[in-house]
């Protein structure tokens, strides 16, 4: 199986090139900065969202619950929907990205 | 030549592997029904310890793939990012209630993601990039890690044992070592196989050189 993942698999990009890429393109508007903010701070607050809501581990005979544990699903799920909602975010600054660039061309 | 071991195979371990998770999952949720558990209850906290092992089972699913052959490297940054989130689980675990078991698996998670780092990201751009990791495993030998895990993986095993000793727990931290164990040996047999691909470039390379230097 090994040989098959050496022969298929693509190499990853530098890192150098990757934060080229990052830091030399164009200027991102408001939508872009919305979005990458976002994305920070919806991580660090589903974290705190999965430790605030533990889930329960151990109950006793009256179902209460006697040790809780850091609720990683909630987290998890959080986390999809930050990622899902700066995607959004960014998506559309970059389109109107692409209509500035346009409406350039076209003066 | 000398005959495979059945742990040598990394195509009968990732399929065991696979067949382990199932097996963690279904048997998780069947002791909630047989305990009559409400389904709040199964989704807070039942969902909770399976979501990451649903995540390893789509890992190990979608390297036996095509498409998760070619985006290998990409699976593997994945698989990284979410045994740093375990790490962030295991540290705000401590918080919440502070056991044995806890410790260990907080100590056994850290090592996990070591290890992860110093298999997967072997002879990529990024190896370059971590020199710090690197420096320190240059004296760890990949076999030392792995027993070094498979270690770890008894002492939760006895953590788990001192915490409770119904049927449900010894069946489901047993399971749960034993995937330990087994993503351990998964990972060391990728190292020691990229290894291995480093030192047949470096005896391919050697012959040429010594020639050079002849016909000079």
């Amino acid at each position: 199986m090994f040989d098959e993942i050496e022969k298929a698999k693509k190499e990853l990009p530098n890192v150098s090139v990757v934060k080229k890429k990052i830091f030399n393109s164009k200027k991102q508007n408001f939508y872009q900065i919305v979005a990458i903010i976002l994305f920070i701070v919806g991580s660090f607050m589903s974290i705190l969202l999965g430790n605030m809501v533990p889930s329960c581990t151990d109950t006793n005979v009256f179902g209460q619950c006697q040790a809780t544990e850091f609720n990683i699903s909630l987290t998890l799920l959080s986390l999809a929907i930050c990622f899902l909602l700066s995607m959004f975010f960014y998506s559309i600054g970059h389109i109107i990205n692409v209509l500035e660039a346009i409406e350039h061309k076209m003066q | 030549m000398e005959e495979k071991q059945w742990y040598d195979d990394e195509n009968l371990v990732t399929s065991l592997l696979i067949g382990l998770l199932i097996l963690i999952i279904i048997m998780s949720q069947a002791f909630a029904i047989r305990h009559q558990l409400g389904l709040t209850f199964i989704v807070r906290s039942l969902l909770n310890n399976n979501s990451i092992y649903l995540l390893f089972l789509v890992y190990f699913i979608f390297i036996k793939l095509s498409i998760g052959k070619k985006n290998f490297n990409l699976c593997n940054i994945c698989l990284l990012l979410v045994q740093i989130l375990c790490v962030v689980a295991s540290f705000l675990n401590l918080f919440q209630s502070l056991q044995i078991s806890i410790i260990i698996r907080f100590i056994l998670n850290i090592l996990l993601l070591f290890y992860m780092g110093f298999s997967l990201l072997i002879n990529t751009p990024l190896e370059k990039h971590l020199k710090g990791i690197t420096n320190i495993s240059s004296h760890i030998t990949n076999q030392n890690c792995f027993y070094g895990m498979f270690a770890l993986a008894i002492l939760l095993l006895v953590g788990e044992f001192i915490n409770s000793l119904e049927f449900d727990h010894i069946v489901l931290s047993l399971l749960e070592s034993i995937f330990i164990i087994g993503v351990s040996r998964y990972l060391y047999l990728w190292r020691s196989y990229q290894e291995n691909i480093l030192l047949k470039t470096k005896e391919d390379t050697k012959p040429k050189r010594k020639k050079k230097k002849d016909s000079e």
